[in-house]
């Protein structure tokens, strides 16, 4: 009986470490909170269910992103909360950060994010450029509802 | 008779028995590698009395990876990814969390601002840290290093408590060493 109970949970352990696995290596299904990325991605209703699910693949280390991506992040004010932003201009690109008046070349390792719906005030205007260690994933897909099923 | 064993072993049932058998160990030690531990060889003086060049240390992540970092306390050692190239990650001492007051060229609000951590190197001559490129987000912090293995005539605890102690906020900002 002892002797069963181990063999299942080997059994229960490997195959969560398979998972963990494919999550951390491949990629996984998330769902978007919030309105910052409206007319891409929809997340501002209260029902989990009607908003957008989207598939992140996941960075690889040599993983470069171009202005255009979806990308998600630690948040560089609140390490507990993960972000999704489009990334509009790589490092050594020059923005112009709406609370200030002069303009801003981006540092190295660092890239600009922003918010799609330009009435969200909380992305790369409010914290800066973000590092690219704070990066996880990419968001390719919308694939849920069934109706917007898209690439992005 | 040999050929005969040989080819059992590489018999195509058997290869894939060795490729699952990989598939699955692969798994393992990623999962425990990227959330629960490893180990860690130290390089470079910036961390000097307290670390060696070339010493090897058991690092752990779940204050990062099952306490978001909350856990962390002021004077742990912590690895960081580095704020310029993310494929490197740098062994400093954090010497303040967010809010704490600094003085500092480099803050000139004289505070760690929200959500940033301050890393310095305990070889302040020889150490790039938060006083060249200013406080790093809390995301980069990894991983805190606990354990000190190898040498054998050095070994000994780099932390003083374990992951899951709750820092309270009452705990006073230690004085600067310098």
């Amino acid at each position: 009986m002892v002797r069963r109970f181990f063999q299942v949970a080997g059994k229960v352990a490997l195959g969560g470490c398979v998972l963990v696995t494919i999550f951390d290596k491949i990629g996984h299904p998330a769902i978007v909170c919030g309105n910052s990325m409206l007319p891409t991605l929809n997340g501002k209703s209260e029902s989990i269910f009607e908003r957008d699910f989207v598939w992140l693949s996941s960075l690889g280390p040599a993983y470069k992103p171009k202005p255009g991506d979806i990308i998600t992040f630690t948040s560089p004010k609140n390490a507990d909360q993960v972000h999704i932003k489009r990334c509009t201009a790589i490092e050594g690109g020059v923005v112009k950060p709406k609370r200030r008046d002069e303009l801003m070349i981006i540092p190295t390792g660092t890239y600009w994010m922003e918010s799609d719906n330009p009435h969200n005030a909380l992305d790369s205007h409010v914290y800066g450029p973000v590092n690219r260690g704070l990066m996880h994933a990419r968001a390719t897909h919308v694939i849920w509802p069934p109706q917007r099923w898209q690439q992005i | 008779m040999q050929t005969n064993s040989i080819g059992k072993i590489f018999s195509p049932r058997n290869i894939k028995r060795y490729l699952v058998g990989g598939g699955l160990l692969y798994c393992v030690a990623n999962t425990i590698g990227t959330h629960i531990g490893e180990f860690v060889i130290c390089s470079g003086p910036s961390m000097y009395p307290t670390i060696h060049d070339g010493d090897l240390v058991i690092a752990e992540r779940l204050s990062v990876s099952l306490f978001n970092g909350q856990t962390l306390k002021r004077g742990d050692i912590v690895g960081s990814l580095s704020p310029y190239d993310h494929t490197q990650l740098l062994c400093k001492r954090m010497v303040a969390k967010e809010r704490d007051f600094l003085n500092e060229q480099l803050l000139p609000s004289r505070r760690v601002p929200l959500g940033h951590v301050w890393l310095e190197g305990d070889n302040t001559h020889a150490s790039t840290d938060s006083r060249h490129f200013g406080p790093v987000p809390q995301g980069l912090v990894q991983i805190r290093l606990v354990l000190r293995i190898w040498p054998l005539n050095r070994i000994g605890w780099l932390s003083t408590h374990w992951f899951w102690d709750e820092t309270s906020d009452a705990e006073a900002q230690p004085k600067r060493m310098r």
